[in-house]
């Protein structure tokens, strides 16, 4: 599956996190630049919904950048 | 036509404080405000039993319409924390300790935070099939029975509380279709754990279900009910967390002063959350929906129609 990291970035502005967006770089585990837990869940759903795709509970964990989320989607 | 005539509550007087469990969790008072949303939870006193808090529930009632217990054709007791161990049924205790008479009946129902909406549906289909025209709905589930208060899943969230809900033939409120669910298979997400007797909750899958299935139920509910968001006057959502409440305000569309969140000065209170929210509404509202989802996994919806 081909994504951008346009793509994602939009899905995370479209979710609505509590701290800015812009502030976020692609290799960032999201608890450092301030997601917490229920934002990142939150985000995943949206994945969900946006690419048809169901993501194992297991496989969440590792999906802590936008780096990673992205590698994770081009290998399905 | 029967109907919701009035609704009597009782919030216990006793409250954990949140935020003097910050640094304990490990979190921050942004994480309570925008997150959980409860700064404090309701606690019953060590000697106040589930039917305690139900007959409190009842005697606000009383304040707020005329009702004599000898009026009561029928209770209904929607509770997963009984009394003792749950024989005999929390209702019959009630039933005792208000003074009812031989001819009421009384059961319980268990279910969690759908408990309201499905009780609703139980106690007026029993109440027509019967020709009642008076009966009590009670929701109480005491969640400090079973919270581990080391755990940080759950012990930030839950707070004791019970409502008593007059059904009646001179209704303020009559209820439209409703619609049932239940994801059995989820049943371990919300779950007391048979060795510790405590509670343990799966809070990503319990946020997935509610962010994912809720918004599909409400929406097709309304259109059963012929009916849009935009139609409603005031969205009655169970109060699992201010995130889940403010994620169904997003996905659904709803303007953000038509479903409050108004849980934060006592917590999480299961099938009394629904109920909590009606007793404060305005009775000048048309369209009121209401929505009860979680242990179960379970939910329910409907619309609650101004009756003229």
């Amino acid at each position: 599956m081909n994504v951008t990291q346009e793509e994602i970035f939009s899905i995370i502005e479209n979710v609505g996190i509590s701290v800015d967006v812009t502030q976020i770089k692609a290799n960032m585990p999201f608890n450092e630049a301030g997601v917490d837990s229920l934002e990142l869940i939150n985000i995943i759903l949206e994945i969900e919904e946006k690419f048809g795709i169901k993501i194992p509970d297991e496989d969440i964990d590792a999906l802590n950048t936008i780096d990673n989320i992205i590698s994770y989607l081009q290998k399905i | 036509m029967i109907g919701i005539q009035a609704i009597g509550t009782y919030i216990p007087v006793g409250r954990i404080d949140n935020k003097q469990r910050m640094t304990q969790f490990d979190i921050d008072e942004a994480f309570l405000l925008e997150k959980t949303g409860m700064l404090r939870l309701a606690v019953k006193a060590e000697d106040e039993e589930t039917s305690d808090l139900c007959c409190k529930a009842f005697n606000d009632l009383q304040r707020k319409v005329k009702l004599e217990p000898d009026d009561v054709e029928c209770i209904v007791v929607c509770t997963q924390n009984p009394d003792g161990h749950g024989l005999p049924h929390t209702s019959a205790i009630v039933h005792a300790k208000l003074g009812l008479p031989d001819t009421c009946a009384a059961f319980d129902i268990s279910l969690g935070c759908s408990g309201f909406v499905y009780g609703l549906s139980v106690i007026q289909s029993f109440m027509e099939a019967n020709g009642f025209s008076k009966g009590v709905l009670f929701t109480a589930d005491p969640y400090s029975k079973i919270i581990d208060q080391q755990d940080k899943n759950t012990s930030l969230l839950f707070g004791d509380g019970a409502t008593a809900t007059m059904i009646s033939t001179t209704p303020v409120w009559r209820s439209g279709k409703f619609l049932f669910g239940s994801h059995g298979k989820e049943n371990a997400a919300i779950a007391v754990d048979h060795s510790s007797g405590k509670l343990n909750m799966n809070g990503r899958s319990v946020f997935s279900f509610s962010a994912t299935v809720i918004p599909q139920n409400i929406t097709a509910m309304l259109a059963a009910n012929n009916l849009t968001v935009a139609d409603i006057d005031y969205f009655a959502l169970h109060q699992g967390s201010r995130y889940i409440v403010d994620t169904l305000k997003k996905k659904l569309g709803i303007e953000k002063a038509k479903a409050p969140f108004v849980a934060a000065d006592y917590g999480n209170t299961i099938s009394s959350s629904i109920p909590l929210i009606l007793s404060e509404a305005d009775i000048e509202f048309n369209y009121i929906a209401i929505a009860g989802f979680g242990v179960g996994l379970s939910w329910a919806s409907t619309v609650l129609f101004k009756v003229n």
